[in-house]
């Protein structure tokens, strides 16, 4: 069953050096996960094993495994293909939220479902730019308690075109990023279909993203669309922009997000714009390629790996700066929510949220 | 009879040039650095038999250098090539020493007094040496050489002390490049190598942890005349390690870098972990491979010796991570034991990367000044490699040695004596 996944993935041309395995942040904590021996057993041909197993949703397709990987495997095209393999017989994983997130998934396939409170009051509508939110507006409900804010990224995303004299479309839809990743095919070609017809009627010509997640799905996994697209950091790199010179005392530094870097390879732009906006990022130990991860992603397994997994990156944060900057939504929130019961001296903020307070 | 020419004074250069000038044929072996001898010459030990390799080398150098056969022309580069098989015309251009060779007796006053210091490449940047320069102590020939890029006389017209000191008056500012012509009848490639900077391979933090070095720095460390004289040191604080590891495969069998197997690394890491338990008897090495490729007659033999009598442990896995002790600057490396099956920490106090031999860097640069073809990595291609092993794709062009692909020095001078018959028979032709 797993053959056609293997040829996909190129997983035969793994050399057993299990240099993904010392890499993978979950197999740091919890050393039953193991890429490696994922692979290995896919190649001796143990399909039922693997398709029955919980260990392929413990994956968080942070991708290491591949960056360090010699061989070129495909690791996260492997796990998502056997994700999809394995729902087929009922295996799915345990869902962080008790599947919420996969209803509003669901929910937002329906012409009628619309949070569009936040937009009011600013200046959208009128340009041949889109900004896909995506389903950042849903979560400031959901994560109330932990102090989330979604929306600011958005709101702050907005100003920030204003500013450049863009006055975008808006749109806020899932991406079908979650659902790809966990196998669920049918949903994610389903928002897919949804957002493609949606975009080609609007006769747009760029698409904006504040989420690196979005950004990733439509890039690789989406059909061909015949409009330009880029990061919110893209965008302001190549933009003059200037900084209002308001100071504060604090040190900052910036943690990649998985998607926007191993996945999309976007390291230096919002660097770049950081210092524009005068902040000199201090590094963590693990950076850009190397960056540690904020430990769940597509809602799926979060619990004690996760935790371990926060602790240290907030540590590492702490031990260096006052502000951790994150660059996609849920890795503000997965941190948010260590802090709401982890002692860590840091603040988090999202990229876009630091750039528009700074950005005259 | 028309002479030979070969390119490249390492080992396999000189190989090829002492076969040839045995055989009563004229040989001109133009090499780029002030001094022949080429890696070999860098390196502590051979393997496997752990030989000084400067010892054994230097008499062939010392041979080359006074062959009445040999012309040797060092800090010389090929510029051009036309004619073929049988009658090549070669320009070669002789960068200017700013030294008169006749003159110098290479006593060495002239780097005592020289007041700049850079990099020192031949010690793979470890130390610095001065403007005016021999490139190691063994230097054939020993003449030394002004680096014009750095001496403050040619770049501002300040200093001149080493033309002050110098009481054999061999300091000549004014020397120029001379461009010669040769006419031979066959020509052999033998311009070794370059190796992998393995910077991008950030898991392993080479170049921002103090104690993680490459196999040929290790060489320069472990070497009497190298920049430690021969003793390991870790930062911060100097001390000799107890604990060290050797990580197999950085940068080659990997698709996004070097695809290739450099087929010495094994072996160097077994013999450079043999050397430090020779140096320091309580001294324990590990060597993390991805296979132990000891493939050679009795190197299998050689890497269960290191595990019996030197303290070796080989683990069979490659690291997914090294982190640095920021107070010792000891180094934690993160590998999966494949029995147990769960991620593991190792800590030591020097990490050595073997990173693989690749093309020289003007490679590309000589074979189209040549009209010869690179492969797809980019070392110079073959005809065939089973019944053509020597013969480029141009009649008339040999090639020996790693710029063929990587080989160790028993194989680089097997072939670079097969490359010396091929290109004698073209000479003997010639004349009959």
């Amino acid at each position: 069953m797993l053959d056609k996944i293997i040829n996909e993935s190129k997983a035969y041309y793994c050399v057993e050096c299990r240099k993904c395995s010392s890499a993978c942040p979950v197999t740091r904590v919890y050393g039953k996960f193991s890429p490696a021996s994922i692979v290995e057993r896919a190649l001796i041909g143990i399909d039922d094993e693997i398709l029955k197993s919980l260990d392929i949703w413990k994956c968080l397709s942070c991708g290491i495994c591949e960056e360090v990987c010699p061989s070129g495997v495909e690791f996260l095209n492997f796990i998502r293909k056997t994700r999809n393999l394995a729902r087929k017989e009922n295996n799915v994983g345990i869902y962080a939220h008790e599947g919420i997130f996969e209803s509003l998934q669901k929910l937002m396939l329906s012409n009628e479902f619309n949070a569009s409170e936040w937009l009011q009051g600013l200046d959208v509508g009128e340009d041949d730019t889109l900004y896909f939110a995506g389903c950042l507006p849903f979560y400031d409900i959901i994560f109330k308690d932990i102090g989330i804010k979604s929306t600011n990224i958005g709101i702050s995303t907005i100003k920030i075109l204003n500013s450049a004299g863009i006055k975008p479309a808006v749109m806020q839809l899932c991406c079908g990023h979650d659902a790809l990743w966990n196998g669920n095919v049918k949903l994610f070609k389903e928002l897919a279909k949804k957002n493609v017809k949606e975009i080609k009627e609007m006769k747009i010509k760029r698409i904006i993203f504040s989420c690196p997640e979005c950004y990733r799905t439509f890039k690789f996994d989406y059909p061909k669309l015949d409009v330009e697209m880029m990061h919110i950091s893209e965008f302001l790199e190549k933009e003059e922009i200037e900084w209002n010179g308001k100071e504060d005392e604090k040190t900052y530094t910036y943690h990649d997000s998985c998607r926007l870097g191993r996945h999309l390879g976007i390291y230096d732009e919002p660097r770049n714009v950081l210092k524009k906006v005068g902040i000199e990022v201090k590094e963590m130990e693990h950076n850009r390629e190397m960056a540690l991860c904020c430990g769940t992603s597509a809602w799926m397994c979060c619990d004690w790996k996760a935790e371990e997994m926060r602790k240290e990156r907030l540590k590492e944060a702490s031990d260096i700066a006052d502000v951790l900057i994150t660059s996609c939504p849920k890795c503000q929130i997965h941190f948010r929510c260590t802090l709401s019961h982890e002692g860590h001296d840091i603040e988090v903020k999202d990229f876009a949220e630091v750039v528009a307070e700074r950005i005259k | 009879m028309k002479g030979v020419l070969v390119i490249g004074g390492g080992v396999a250069g000189i190989q090829a040039a002492l076969d040839l000038a045995d055989r009563g044929i004229h040989v001109y072996l133009v090499e780029k650095e002030p001094s022949i001898g080429g890696r070999m010459a860098l390196l502590d030990k051979t393997m496997s038999t752990n030989d000084c390799s400067i010892c054994i080398l230097a008499p062939k150098m010392n041979e080359c250098f006074s062959h009445p056969n040999i012309e040797v022309l060092e800090y010389s580069e090929v510029i051009g090539v036309e004619g073929k098989a049988g009658n090549f015309k070669v320009k070669v251009k002789r960068k200017a020493k700013y030294v008169d060779a006749t003159k110098c007796t290479g006593c060495g006053d002239c780097m005592e007094k020289c007041p700049t210091e850079i990099p020192n490449e031949y010690n793979s940047y470890l130390d610095k040496r001065k403007a005016i320069f021999l490139p190691f102590p063994q230097a054939v020939p020993r003449k030394a050489t002004i680096d014009e890029r750095y001496c403050l006389k040619l770049t501002k017209n300040r200093c001149g002390l080493c033309q002050k000191i110098c009481k054999a008056e061999a300091i000549d500012y004014n020397q120029k490049d001379k461009i010669i012509e040769l006419n031979v009848a066959s020509i052999i490639v033998a311009i070794g190598s370059s190796l992998y900077e393995p910077k991008d391979l950030v898991e392993y933090g080479y170049g921002r942890y103090a104690n993680v070095h490459t196999w040929m720095e290790y060489e320069r460390l472990i070497n009497a005349a190298g920049p430690t004289h021969g003793h390991l040191k870790c930062a911060p604080d100097g001390r000799r390690p107890k604990k060290i590891a050797f990580i197999q495969c950085v940068g080659s069998r990997d698709v996004k870098r070097c695809q290739w197997c450099s087929s010495v690394c094994c072996m160097v890491s077994i013999k450079s972990a043999m050397l430090a338990n020779e140096h320091y008897g309580d001294l324990e090495s590990y060597i993390f491979y991805s296979d132990l490729r000891v493939f050679s007659k009795r190197f299998y033999e050689y890497s269960k010796r290191g595990e019996r009598d030197y303290k070796i442990t080989y683990i069979h896995a490659r690291p997914g991570e090294i982190k640095e002790d920021k107070r010792t600057k000891n180094l934690i490396i993160y590998y999966e034991d494949e029995n147990e099956g769960k991620v593991k920490e190792l800590e030591v106090e020097m990490v050595i990367l073997a990173t693989p031999i690749m093309p020289a860097k003007d490679v590309k640069q000589l074979a189209e000044i040549l009209g010869i073809e690179t492969n797809e990595y980019g070392f110079i291609k073959v005809k065939d490699y089973v019944f053509h092993p020597v013969e480029t794709t141009r009649e008339g062009i040999f090639v020996a040695g790693c710029c063929e692909r990587p080989k160790d020095i028993t194989e680089s001078v097997v072939q670079a004596s097969a490359a010396a018959a091929k290109a004698a028979e073209i000479a003997g032709l010639v004349e009959g």
